[in-house]
């Protein structure tokens, strides 16, 4: 009787799992990257009428902005809520990239909108280049670069996104 | 067209702003959505003819026309 319990359990284990390593840890993404637990941002949720909006997104700024000056892998996870109450969760993941430059993988994903293709809801882009500007009050001034070296807080600057190309690809 | 009550109704410090700007938020919105159809941008839905596919915090046309208004999107 034993022995066809044991064998029973054997025979259901899936023929795929036999010899098969454990699933990576949730923070071991990319290239292979290996992220310690203090390397790991958020998650932060940024609600419509967040009260702490700017706190939020000054530690996020700041986050992203020390890893990346100091070339130091790390995982943040923030989801924003649009005025209209839609969600959007983006992934920053600050790594070498698949030819050894430091970049930082960006993705996007929003639940399914009315009229897009399911593949609109998703959006992947690499960052080559990260630079702090000081905040704009309008779309057209001119951006006003701050120097790499000056320290300041999160909350007091926005970051601009650029591609190997250097073409802004995105910010926050 | 609607806009939070919270919004509308709020007295904090940035709430003029708030509430014209998320007025010319939904307005930019809704001349895209008469205007263009879904899809003509490589498969956006409604609305996001002219938005920022990259903008975490909202990708459709009219978060756009906002930042083109006050440099970001504006809360009270």
């Amino acid at each position: 009787m034993r022995s066809t319990v044991i064998m029973i359990l054997i025979i259901s284990v899936p023929p795929s799992m036999v010899g098969e390593f454990p699933p990576p840890a949730p923070w071991s993404q990319g290239q292979g990257t290996k992220i310690s637990e203090q390397d790991l941002g958020g998650p932060y949720v940024i609600e419509t009428l967040d009260r702490n909006r700017a706190k939020k997104e000054g530690e996020i700024r700041d986050f992203i902005w020390t890893h990346w000056h100091q070339k130091r892998s790390g995982r943040l996870v923030a989801t924003w809520y649009s005025k209209e109450g839609v969600p959007a969760e983006t992934a920053y993941v600050l790594e070498n990239d698949e030819k050894g430059v430091w970049s930082m993988k960006v993705t996007m994903q929003w639940p399914p909108e009315r009229g897009s293709d399911p593949e609109h809801n998703r959006s992947e882009y690499r960052v080559y280049s990260v630079r702090r500007i000081e905040p704009r009050h309008d779309g057209q001034s001119p951006a006003v670069f701050i120097p790499d070296d000056k320290s300041t807080q999160g909350a007091s600057y926005w970051l601009v996104f650029y591609s190997l190309q250097h073409k802004k690809t995105g910010g926050l | 067209m609607y806009i939070s009550s919270e919004i509308f109704y709020s007295n904090g410090a940035n709430a003029t702003n708030a509430i014209f700007g998320s007025y010319a938020h939904e307005l930019a919105n809704i001349l895209d959505e008469k205007d263009n159809l879904p899809g003509t941008t490589g498969g956006q839905g409604w609305g996001r003819t002219y938005g920022g596919p990259h903008d975490p915090q909202d990708k459709d046309t009219g978060a756009q026309v906002e930042e083109c208004m006050y440099g970001s999107l504006q809360y009270p």
